[in-house]
């Protein structure tokens, strides 16, 4: 049975003044899956998310949400079944948490216990404090515990992970699972090719405000980069650099790493350690992996996300 | 209604957390009544000065010739209060030279203000020239002691030299008529017909501050630095309309400064301070608080960050609060300075506060004390619903 559509984007544009924010863009969010915008900072990810949640206007284009269409903004009815992780979280100062999460659940109709939502996102502890006092990876916890309060069909994350440890990262991804597992549909934005890996069911990658692939992860990859990737650390110059472009043909050089695309993987790294043996270069570090979202990204813009 | 009670409660709540905002709002206006109220505390009241009367005079005792025992009852009766009028003088007085000793020691201790001392043969003197007796003998004069230096000495010796010229006025017309007229003197206290308390002057200047700091400080606060730390983004976000937002901000800073209104008020009137509290007073004082709260609204569309803002703000209470008459009177400052005061809402609102808890009668009219208000209030909420800014 084909999933239920939540969010269908048609061809939508917003401009500042010369900058086209977004240019054209359309996509469908299906309910229950983990759906992503991937793009470097400034690609529109965000400026999208933004429409969507009300914030902003369009210029044109057609948004439907929950099976109504949007005009100017979204109407109260459809953020009572949204829930929003913006970039930046503050919240009125001096409050408690607890005070915090009951006066975004008094905002909804059938929100859950204040309770239950300080467990999912484990501030118990800190339930007491006030928000000024919580640490960056708390204060993201407690913006997904206002998100989720009001027990919302929809949750938008715009760069969720963004600026925290390994560890609270780790803890928001494991987060996201879950709320998925309960059935809920979650439109993720990031510029972490790792994230939208391993959390995403579908992927657009976003780039000068406007799409430049879509599909899951696995569809991405493979249609993009079936090869395997060869990095390697490399003691030399670039003139030797360049003898080693003549054989294996497209080489990325990140500082003194070079990395490469393998289609015949025995046969491409002989060549590569035949080149280093026969001038003499150190090779250090050498890896082979399958490839990812940021070669993905990398071989559609020459450009890494990062940049 | 519930989304502004649950806006009004968070932004309640956060306020009375915040110990800077409390202090702003709530303690620093209350100080301020403490501090200005006990160093201005004698303005306005009426002044008295103390007097030793040493009436040496020793002829004519008891007759009708006893010229001393006029002058020293015209002063007595001076002294005397009547109705809800301090008397002007305090006055001891003693006949013997160690009452004179006495008095002198204590006029240079600043115990008392003046000494007066009539001569030994006053009488005889007066009775002499009165009745063009040639009768040789040595001007034997009323003195009067006074400390060098001293604004109460300096009165006292106004009043009793008023006095005395007073009685040789009348020696010096009536001279051979037997008739002596003792002169009538009139009480010259400094109070007015209408008992003026600079402490419920101050105390209703400092609601009306109160008032102002809220709505200037508060609402910029709450549309400002909200807005700049993109709280007001996360609150949209959720099921609840801007207009929610505003009314149950709105309402939060109004309960701040009915709470205010009652602690300066209960804080006032321990001082000393009687305030009417009539209907008019109530209506007034309803028309203050919302007529003040554009003022925020103003400077949160007026300014672009919350750090212009609250420079703007700052900018406004300084100007409001020392040109507005709030804690002194602005009849005699230069006449630029008189005509902003006389632009700004605050000055209206001051006279109009003073006039209806019945402080003193208002210098400008009751009309104006309505309208200019008014008139601030819909021209800075106007502006404020063209221009101001959810998102920056």
């Amino acid at each position: 049975m084909a999933k239920e559509t939540i969010i269908e984007v048609n061809d939508l544009k917003k401009h500042y003044g010369h900058v086209k924010a977004v240019d054209g863009i359309s996509f469908k969010v299906l309910k229950g899956e983990v759906f992503t915008l991937l793009g470097p900072n400034g690609a529109g990810k965000t400026t999208t998310l933004e429409v969507l949640e009300g914030l902003k206007t369009h210029d044109s284009g057609k948004i439907t949400m929950f099976g109504k269409t949007l005009r100017t903004n979204v109407p109260l009815e459809i953020r009572e079944r949204i829930g929003v992780v913006l970039q930046e979280n503050n919240f009125i100062e001096h409050l408690t948490v607890t005070e915090i999460l009951k006066m975004f659940k008094n905002l909804y109709p059938s929100p859950l216990k204040v309770n239950e939502v300080l467990k999912i996102v484990s501030l118990q502890e800190k339930r007491k404090a006030r928000v000024e006092k919580l640490s960056g990876g708390q204060r993201q916890r407690l913006a997904i515990g206002t998100a989720l309060i009001g027990n919302p069909d929809l949750i938008f994350m715009d760069e969720p992970t963004t600026g925290l440890d390994p560890q609270a990262r780790r803890n928001i991804w494991d987060m996201i699972e879950k709320f998925k597992n309960s059935g809920k549909t979650i439109f993720l934005t990031t510029h972490y090719m790792e994230e939208a890996e391993m959390l995403s069911d579908y992927v657009y990658i976003m780039d000068h405000g406007k799409i430049i692939a879509n599909g899951t992860p696995r569809e991405l990859v493979s249609s993009f980069g079936e090869e395997k990737i060869i990095e390697a650390r490399v003691n030399t110059n670039n003139g030797k650099i360049s003898e080693l472009k003549e054989i294996l043909g497209d080489i990325e050089i990140e500082e003194s790493k070079v990395i490469f695309e393998a289609s015949d993987l025995p046969k491409t790294m002989k060549s590569f350690l035949d080149w280093a043996e026969a001038n003499s270069v150190e090779v250090e570090d050498l890896s082979v992996r399958q490839s990812n979202l940021e070669d993905v990204f990398l071989k559609l813009t020459g450009r890494s996300l990062r940049d | 209604m519930k989304y502004v009670s649950t806006i009004f409660k968070a932004l309640f709540l956060s306020n009375l957390k915040s110990p800077s905002g409390l202090f702003w709002t709530i303690i620093f206006p209350v100080i301020l009544l403490v501090i200005l109220g006990s160093i201005f505390l004698n303005v306005g009241k009426s002044i008295s000065v103390k007097v030793s009367i040493v009436n040496e005079s020793s002829t004519f005792k008891g007759s009708n010739m006893d010229f001393a025992s006029y002058i020293v009852k015209a002063l007595r009766n001076m002294s005397k209060a009547t109705d809800d009028k301090v008397p002007l003088l305090k006055i001891e007085s003693g006949t013997t030279s160690r009452f004179l000793k006495k008095s002198v020691k204590e006029l240079k201790l600043d115990k008392i203000d003046a000494v007066l001392v009539i001569p030994k043969f006053f009488n005889t003197y007066i009775y002499a020239r009165t009745l063009h007796f040639p009768l040789k003998m040595k001007n034997e004069p009323i003195e009067i002691y006074t400390r060098q230096n001293s604004q109460s000495s300096n009165i006292a010796f106004s009043i009793l030299d008023s006095v005395v010229s007073a009685f040789n006025k009348k020696f010096i017309e009536h001279s051979g008529i037997k008739k002596l007229v003792v002169p009538k003197i009139e009480y010259i206290s400094l109070k007015k017909s209408s008992p003026f308390s600079y402490l419920n002057f101050l105390v209703t200047g400092i609601i009306v501050m109160a008032f102002m700091t809220v709505a200037l400080f508060g609402v910029t606060d709450d549309l400002l630095v909200q807005r700049e730390k993109k709280v007001l983004r996360r609150i949209f976000v959720a099921p609840i309309d801007r207009g929610h937002y505003l009314l149950g901000m709105t309402l939060s800073n109004l309960t701040l400064e009915v709470f205010q209104f009652a602690l300066i008020l209960i804080v006032g009137m321990w001082m000393g301070a009687k305030l009417n509290l009539g209907l008019n007073a109530i209506l007034y004082i309803l028309l203050t608080l919302v007529t003040t709260m554009p003022l925020g609204f103003f400077v949160a569309s007026f300014a672009k960050s919350a750090n212009s803002g609250s420079a703007l703000a700052s900018m406004f209470n300084f100007l409001f609060m020392f040109l507005g008459g709030l804690f002194f009177p602005i009849t005699n400052v230069p006449f630029a300075v008189k005509a902003i005061a006389y632009s700004i809402p605050t000055t209206y609102l001051a006279n109009g506060l003073r006039a209806a808890m019945g402080v003193s009668p208002s210098p400008t009219s009751i009309y104006l004390n309505i309208l200019v208000p008014v008139l601030w209030a819909v021209v800075m909420t106007l502006y404020s619903v063209r221009y101001f800014k959810w998102e920056v």
